[in-house]
């Protein structure tokens, strides 16, 4: 299994690839700029994790992000976005992203509204950790959102009947209660697939 | 020289790791020679130690004064050093240090002049020493921070595009820029290096410099030495990752519609917090919000309820955050010091193992005040002591 990570100049992209490395499958590193104008190069990967990082949405161009939805849609295999890419895509499918009347950063409580695998096995309410200016406003129209925080409606999300889900909070790191678990469950969905 | 399977290769089997490491750095040294830059913490220990695994001969091990040691510090790693079989030289370079940053307020301006000193000085040992290679302790979160903007760690060169070969005449070997600090812990444990080395508490390149927030002067620092000395003798025994002091200003009191705002909002969430004061300091420090850096305000609250304070911490860096979005850091008042005295003393302790993100640990408010007393008593200069509410993110671990 062998998966990609794409890195989106946030500090805790490098802590992802670890991640995926200390829970057994193989990953390959990219920056935004490997991949800008050619995600096509992905397509041989089971799976993506996007990375956070300083962007904010509204100041891509919209081709990015057209050409961004695109290959998620030829490209079907299992997609988990943090933060910066929990927000692309949500962005790229026709959701909404602003700057966060309450920008959350540290230590946040989040509740699961919605059953799925990518939280299996974890209690419906825990810590994670944030750190973000900017939120999903608004869910694009397949999407369910998976949980929320008191500050943050969308905390995570799944875009129904695939296998595409991005998370607001840092599941890589070090102080999120049940990071690794949500790394791990998403590994098994790409091993799954 | 490293890649990242070595992320997990190091952990899973740290033999092969080390002798990889070992050949490469015979490989690349040949029968040139190399001088080792070590801090006595234990990133640049184990890069040293794998260099003398590696060229024992060729290697000499270096350690540089730059005048914002702690106390007693050069003398402590020397003896540290000889504990492992090997004997370092100490480089007196405070009056260069001194000299290009003493003054400066601006953080970044500080870490910079005090890389282009640190790298200076270094080149005049590696020259005098007719070395090729620089060996230094840089790991994972240095180049991470320099490379996101959040703050230049002294220790990034190649990483930002600078480079040393021409610009200092030597090549810089980083066998260790993969890892993370408590996967270079598991290293030093395997490699069988004294337990004090291992457990000893993560301590910044540019030092005391940058604990003494804003302009530094000789005054100042010897304040910040004095009160890091008060503090880590007393945090010593609670396993946090790391805890030290840093100096500030004098408080002023914040009056205005943000600063009625955050009250009113704190209030409306608990009213126990009636009475409580926001205040604000002349020196700024550094933050990490969004992946971004933020340089912003210092804010204090004082209320008679300290636990109330601390045990609610998150939710008061959180609406500050909110409120106000160029505050950087909340701290939290624990008493007065002398009504003359200058300076402000922040307590700062966190959790953490990789550094990448920190928690703030509760201390007893007695335990706090104990500490305050004994710094208020030793230095007059000292008007008030404060605890350090704010996690990473927002805030980075050091202040500058």
């Amino acid at each position: 299994m062998l998966i990609a990570v794409i890195g989106m100049s946030g500090q805790y992209n490098h802590l992802i690839l670890r991640r995926v490395l200390e829970l057994g499958s193989n990953a390959k590193f990219f920056t935004s700029n490997d991949i800008i104008n050619d995600w096509f190069k992905l397509n041989n990967f089971d799976g993506i994790i996007i990375g956070g990082g300083p962007m904010s949405i509204p100041l891509y161009d919209k081709e990015f992000l057209n050409e961004f939805a695109d290959f998620l849609k030829v490209y079907q295999k299992p997609v988990l976005g943090i933060c910066l890419g929990h927000q692309l895509i949500s962005a790229a499918l026709g959701g909404e992203v602003k700057r966060a009347q309450y920008p959350e950063f540290g230590l946040t409580e989040i509740n699961i509204i919605r059953n799925n695998e990518l939280f299996k096995g974890l209690p419906s309410k825990f810590t994670v950790w944030e750190s973000h200016n900017d939120e999903v406003t608004r869910v694009p129209e397949n999407v369910e959102i998976l949980a929320s925080s008191q500050k943050c409606n969308i905390e995570a999300i799944a875009v129904k009947n695939t296998h595409i889900y991005g998370v607001q909070f840092h599941p890589e790191v070090e102080h999120t209660k049940y990071g690794k678990n949500i790394i791990k469950n998403f590994l098994d969905i790409v091993s799954h697939y | 020289m490293s890649n990242s399977k070595d992320l997990i290769l190091v952990e899973t089997n740290p033999e092969i790791f080390i002798e990889k490491q070992i050949k490469l750095i015979k490989d690349i040294v040949n029968s040139r020679r190399v001088v080792a830059a070590v801090s006595g913490g234990v990133d640049s220990a184990v890069a040293a130690y794998l260099s003398w695994l590696s060229v024992p001969d060729n290697l000499d091990v270096i350690f540089l004064d730059t005048g914002f040691m702690r106390e007693n510090e050069s003398s402590e790693v020397k003896s540290l050093f000889a504990s492992m079989g090997i004997d370092i030289d100490i480089v007196n370079a405070k009056e260069r240090f001194y000299e290009k940053t003493l003054g400066l307020s601006d953080a970044e301006k500080k870490r910079i002049a005090y890389r282009e000193v640190f790298y200076d000085v270094l080149a005049d040992e590696v020259r005098k020493r007719k070395a090729t290679f620089l060996v230094q302790g840089t790991i994972a979160p240095d180049w991470i921070e320099t490379l996101g903007g959040i703050k230049t760690q002294h220790n990034v060169l190649y990483q930002i595009g600078l480079k040393p070969e021409e610009r200092y005449g030597y090549i810089v070997l980083e066998p260790l820029a993969n890892l993370y600090k408590s996967q270079v812990r598991f290293l030093a444990k395997f490699l069988g290096l004294p337990e004090k080395l291992i457990k000893r508490q993560p301590f910044p390149g540019p030092g005391l410099l940058i604990r003494c927030v804003g302009v530094c002067d000789l005054e100042k620092l010897e304040v910040t030495r004095l009160v890091t000395n008060i503090v880590e003798n007393n945090l010593r025994d609670h396993g946090f990752s790391q805890f030290f002091a840093v100096t500030l200003s004098k408080a002023e009191e914040v009056k205005g519609t943000e600063s009625n705002h955050y009250i009113n909002r704190i209030i409306n969430f608990n009213n126990e917090f009636n009475g409580i004061k926001l205040f604000t300091f002349p020196e700024k420090s550094t933050g990490v919000k969004g992946d971004s850096r933020v340089y912003g305000d210092i804010y204090a609250v004082s209320h008679d309820n300290i636990d109330l304070v601390i045990e609610n911490r998150s939710l008061l860096v959180s609406e500050l955050m909110s409120i106000i979005p160029s505050a950087s850091r909340l701290i939290a008042k624990i008493s007065d010091g002398s009504s003359m005295g200058k300076y402000s003393v922040v307590i700062r302790a966190v959790i953490t193992e990789d550094f990448m993100t920190a928690d703030v640990p509760v201390i007893s408010v007695n335990e706090l005040i104990h500490i305050s007393e004994e710094i208020i008593k030793k230095d007059s200069r000292i008007t008030g002591i404060y605890y350090d509410l704010t996690s990473k993110p927002p805030a980075t671990i050091e202040y500058e």
